[in-house]
């Protein structure tokens, strides 16, 4: 077990050490987006425009670069197919997130599929004013997108600008973002700096700091994991069953409002049945935890004097070893 | 009910369909090639199913080197190509009560419909093994994890009989026939025309446990009042127009042609744009499509035909839900 954690943790670092080069690399081209090129409003603005299309389920009404590329939960469509057929409508909540130096944007939202809501999760990136990308997942869980309405919009903080003092550089922030991911691989919340009103919500469920007494773990356990804080409930174990988190990007960026958009992938290969809480002993993971699947997601965080404040995922399962639809099947290694 | 996801319906172009038609007839027709490998390979049935258990027994133990393969063997489960050893290699803890086999001598490959135990909880799974020169060159597998459709299958107690009792040899069909009746009932879905089927009046079919034809007391998706397809048989039933949201049965493969059983596989993709919103079912008038229908989505379903005197007798399936546009994981390379 200790070697293959090893194994494991090597190729963690590997990934980071590729994640981080991605990141220094758009540090180094400084952190102001060049003269001309989409700002913030502009890129939200495009996302506007990109749900305005889906509406109509009309793509050629988007400035689309001749070599864009779509892809519907890792899977290549042309665009009109997929959520292009279905949107009938969008919900109220709406967070964006824009990069004009990576000229990147990202979004969360709910969409209605024939008046069905599901979760939106959108990355556009712009070239010369044309999308070249376009990245959607699409949890189709009414559930999630029901909470997601519920709660009213995203938390103000998401979009308050820090102070100077309080921002990190480009490559501060990915390298924060991805001692989380190493932070979840080893089972270790002192690997990433938290802080302490940190939360998560995934797919709209807050899943930390989350008072609720009825939500368990295992209902044979008095263990409630949900109800810790970040730090404390990663070092409880309970994510030991995911064993790998690969094709990690960290494609947005902004530094003045201390925002992370990453994309990842995460594995189970359902072979964790238990894990040993530390003062609770051992605890039974659940049978949907016990099969082999993985998990394509959007996460964002907001980071504030290093520290990682809120998180937001969103995403679904998926047949066990897919790809992002975003790297080459070469750079896929599997527990 | 997700397993009728799998089924049916319209036509998007008739030289589309006839054009690939023709393609799939080359599974039924034996090459020069594939006439001298098999010759080869001399795994006559016996010998194949025997390789299929040791298969099986090699899985339990979570260990492929109890298997011969050839270097270049290639594995999938849930049409993703991953290595022995991965995924269901490292949850599966034994078998269920429930397996039926079969066996193509002529192209050297076998298989099985069985129930399992994933960690325990019961899976559905569909093998499909080639075998040269009496080394494993090829692992298909779907497996179907929800537990109490796994039950289901085995609540039958048995399989249907015909899936173990040979064929008289005057019942037996020509391997191009067996696989062009298995193809028109693709066809009959795809026009809502079960009267385009040769069906054995006794044919039902059961996907994932669940028997969706002839079937009273079942409680279907599409009922409305009197209006209970599941409860007609596959003509009838195929005639409702109930699976019109099946836009496309792409691409579809007639793997195993097993003349002594009757028994054609056919492994395919459904695919649902989610943008058929009722059937107008004669005599019956507007019937509204369940919501499920209503989202993109692929489902690829490995269906086993009982063919008896050229007509479908029976029909037994294993799905998979996947996103929209999934691939097989079998396409030929450039595709």
């Amino acid at each position: 077990m200790i070697a293959r954690l090893a194994a494991i943790g090597m190729f963690a670092v590997a990934l980071a050490t590729t994640s981080i080069c991605a990141g220094a690399a758009q540090s180094a081209r400084g952190a102001q987006a060049a003269p001309g090129s989409c700002d913030r409003n502009c890129l939200i603005s495009f996302v506007d425009q990109y749900l305005a299309a889906l509406l109509a389920h009309d793509a050629a009404r988007l400035p689309l670069a001749s070599n864009v590329r779509y892809t519907e939960n890792t899977i290549s469509l042309p665009l009109g197919k997929g959520l292009w057929a279905t949107a009938s409508g969008f919900g109220n909540f709406k967070q964006y997130f824009a990069d004009a130096v990576s000229g990147q944007v990202g979004f969360i939202g709910v969409v209605k599929e024939n008046d069905i809501p599901a979760i939106l999760a959108l990355r556009l990136k712009i070239v010369a004013r044309r999308i070249t990308e376009i990245e959607a997942i699409v949890p189709r869980e009414t559930q999630g997108a029901g909470r997601l309405e519920a709660s009213g919009g995203p938390l103000p903080l998401w979009d308050e600008v820090l102070p100077p003092a309080e921002r990190r550089s480009r490559q501060e922030l990915a390298s924060i973002t991805n001692s989380y991911f190493e932070a979840i691989v080893h089972n270790n919340g002192s690997l990433a700096p938290f802080d302490k009103n940190c939360r998560r919500a995934e797919n709209g469920f807050y899943s930390v700091l989350n008072p609720d007494p009825e939500l368990a773990w295992d209902p044979k356990s008095s263990f409630r994991p949900y109800q810790l804080g970040c730090e404390k409930q990663l070092n409880t174990g309970i994510w030991s069953y995911i064993r790998n988190i690969r094709e990690r990007r960290f494609p947005i960026i902004d530094e003045e409002r201390g925002l992370v958009v990453a994309f990842i992938v995460f594995d189970h290969p359902g072979t964790v049945p238990y894990f040993e809480a530390p003062g609770f002993g051992r605890v039974n993971n659940p049978p949907e935890f016990l099969r082999p699947n993985s998990m394509s997601i959007l996460e964002a965080f907001k980071i504030k004097n290093g520290l990682i404040l809120q998180v937001a995922a969103e995403g679904g399962f998926l047949p066990y070893g897919i790809g992002s639809g975003w790297a080459k099947p070469s750079e896929r290694t599997l527990p | 009910m997700r397993k009728r996801l799998h089924m049916v319906a319209i036509l998007t172009a008739l030289a589309i369909v006839f054009g690939a038609f023709a393609l799939r007839m080359d599974a039924g027709t034996r090459t020069a090639a594939q006439q001298a490998a098999a010759v080869e390979s001399s795994c006559d049935y016996g010998c194949l199913t025997a390789m299929v258990d040791q298969y099986l027994k090699a899985l339990v133990a979570h260990d492929p080197a109890q298997i011969p393969v050839a270097d270049h063997v290639k594995f999938t489960e849930n049409t993703i190509p991953l290595k022995l050893g991965q995924a269901l290699w490292g949850t599966m803890s034994g078998m269920g009560t429930y397996k039926f086999y079969f066996a193509d001598p002529h192209d050297g490959q076998a298989g099985l419909e069985a129930t399992i135990r994933e960690n325990d909880t019961p899976a559905i799974l569909l093998l499909r093994l080639k075998v040269v020169h009496h080394k494993i060159t090829e692992v298909e597998t779907l497996v179907h994890r929800n537990a109490d459709e796994a039950k289901a299958l085995e609540k039958l107690g048995q399989p249907n009989p015909v899936w173990l009792q040979p064929l008289q040899p005057s019942e037996r069909t020509s391997r191009e026939d067996m696989v062009k009746a298995a193809n028109l009932y693709f066809e009959g879905i795809l026009h809502s025309s079960g009267d385009m089927v040769p069906f054995d009046p006794r044919c039902n079919r059961i996907l994932d446990g669940y028997q969706d034809t002839n079937n009273p007391t079942a409680k279907g998706w599409f009922d409305m009042g009197s209006f209970r397809p599941d409860a007609m048989g596959i003509r009838e039933n195929m005639n409702t127009g109930v699976w019109t949201y099946i836009k496309s049965i792409e691409p579809r493969r007639f793997v195993i042609v097993d003349e002594k059983m009757g028994i054609v596989l056919g492994i395919l993709m459904f695919n649902h744009p989610g943008n058929v919103k009722w059937a107008d079912v004669p005599g019956v008038g507007r019937v509204p499509m369940p919501p499920v229908t209503l989202r993109p989505s692929s489902v690829e379903a490995g269906e086993f035909f009982k063919i008896e005197v050229g007509k479908i007798r029976q029909i037994e399936g294993v799905t998979i839900a996947l996103p929209y546009g999934a691939r097989e994981g079998w396409e030929e390379p450039g595709k």
